[in-house]
């Protein structure tokens, strides 16, 4: 029995396979397929414990490569199959995944060699662009937006006392009041402020989900310049007219 | 009508701001020069940058044009920019050959050839701009499709896809 390596060092069950046949001088078109789904099933005991997420792809390649083996043993089922063709190897979707795999991880080596060689290597200018937005930007801290929610609760609204039935709040409405009251050449509205005019805890919480809404649409922008701060709204530019100027 | 020098201390300036790709058209529009004049121009100016002695170059991108440092000058470079973050796994390597090489396609078909869950790959490589999604997959689920970015270019110097290091398939 050979030293074992972990399968840890593969990057998934066709890179086995590729490192078995190779290891063994084995013809790629002509795969001894009970020996290499022996060895392979080897691997796979050697790794004791079984982590189905890391493990996973490596069973599926083991019980095609049980099935395979099994199907060398009966010849004549696969004869009958394709009589016209001649024989049809079962072996034959086997040899050509390993060969489009191993023709990808050359690829990636020689995209390594070319990444990793940093004595020939050219610089860019860096974008400086990039780190700018991501500051203005708020839909990436959403932790933000929700502190403010709850600020706005603690500040303003008291239940009703008596709930009479009332019209129900329709979110698609707060979107337009909150478009309405934007000016369209770009300039912020205080997203605070719309809770100097409401009373109730619905209404609170439909203008918070009709500008989450208005966000993830890519129609408001929301800038807030620092923690706790005011929530600047204006309309989103489209992106293609600021890369232009 | 600018001279010529002044046409090029033109698209000298304009590639020294642009940290990114200027595209030929782009620059046909600001300049108001037509393509043959102007690419003849550039194809001059990369001589002149090539011939003295400058620590930047011009290079060809995608179709445009970039600036970009000298080979010769990687070390001097280097002390002063730190290549820390320049690491690729083998794994997101091989992915990232796939996508090179097999663009457009989907996640799933680049799982069927390495034959492993690759999400993670995906959203790192998603993450350093080297990749991006390029289109939706007209089949059930709509799936994205993938394809590389300038970047992924400018990172491994090639000048575009044709650049790609030829790979045999089989052997």
């Amino acid at each position: 029995m050979s030293y074992l390596v972990n399968l840890d060092k593969f990057y998934g069950p066709l890179d086995l396979l590729l490192y078995l046949l190779e290891k063994e001088e084995m013809d790629i078109y002509d795969i001894p397929v009970a020996l290499i789904a022996d060895q392979y099933m080897d691997y796979i005991k050697a790794t004791g414990q079984i982590d189905l997420d890391n493990i996973g792809d490596f069973l599926i390649m083991a019980s095609y490569l049980l099935n395979l083996k099994s199907r060398m043993l009966l010849p004549g089922l696969t004869e009958e199959e394709d009589p016209e063709e001649g024989v049809v190897d079962p072996r034959e979707e086997l040899v050509n995944r390993i060969l489009e795999y191993k023709k990808y991880k050359m690829a990636g080596e020689i995209l390594a060699s070319r990444f990793n060689n940093d004595v020939n290597r050219v610089f860019f200018r860096n974008g400086s662009s990039e780190v700018e937005w991501v500051e203005r930007e708020i839909s990436s801290s959403l932790n933000i937006l929700l502190r403010a929610w709850y600020a706005v609760l603690e500040k303003n609204t008291e239940e009703l006392e008596y709930n009479l039935p009332q019209r129900d709040i329709n979110i698609g409405e707060k979107m337009n009041d909150i478009l309405r009251v934007l000016p369209p050449g770009g300039g912020t509205v205080i997203f605070q402020d719309f809770y100097t005019t409401i009373s109730t805890r619905r209404e609170a919480l439909a203008y918070f989900l009709a500008l989450l809404e208005l966000i993830r649409l890519q129609k408001v922008e929301a800038v807030q310049e620092q923690r706790f701060g005011d929530i600047k709204l204006c309309l989103r530019v489209v992106v293609s007219d600021v890369n232009a100027g | 009508m600018l001279m010529r020098d002044e046409i090029k201390a033109s698209i000298e300036a304009l590639l020294f701001v642009s940290s990114e790709r200027i595209s030929l058209e782009e620059l046909m529009e600001i300049l108001n020069l037509a393509e043959p004049d102007l690419k003849q121009i550039i194809k001059e100016m990369m001589m002149e940058y090539n011939q003295s002695q400058r620590g930047i170059q011009i290079l060809t991108l995608d179709g445009g044009y970039i600036m970009g440092t000298k080979p010769e000058y990687a070390q001097v470079v280097s002390k002063m920019v730190k290549p820390a973050s320049r690491r690729l796994s083998p794994a997101a390597l091989e992915t990232l050959a796939i996508i090179a090489y097999r663009q457009p396609l989907s996640k799933a078909e680049i799982e069927q050839i390495r034959g492993v869950k690759t999400d993670r790959v995906i959203t790192t490589l998603m993450e350093k701009g080297i990749i991006n999604e390029v289109g939706k997959k007209a089949a059930p689920g709509k799936p994205a499709l993938y394809g590389t970015t300038h970047e992924f270019l400018k990172l491994f110097a090639l000048s575009s896809l044709d650049d790609l290091p030829m790979i045999q398939d089989t052997e």
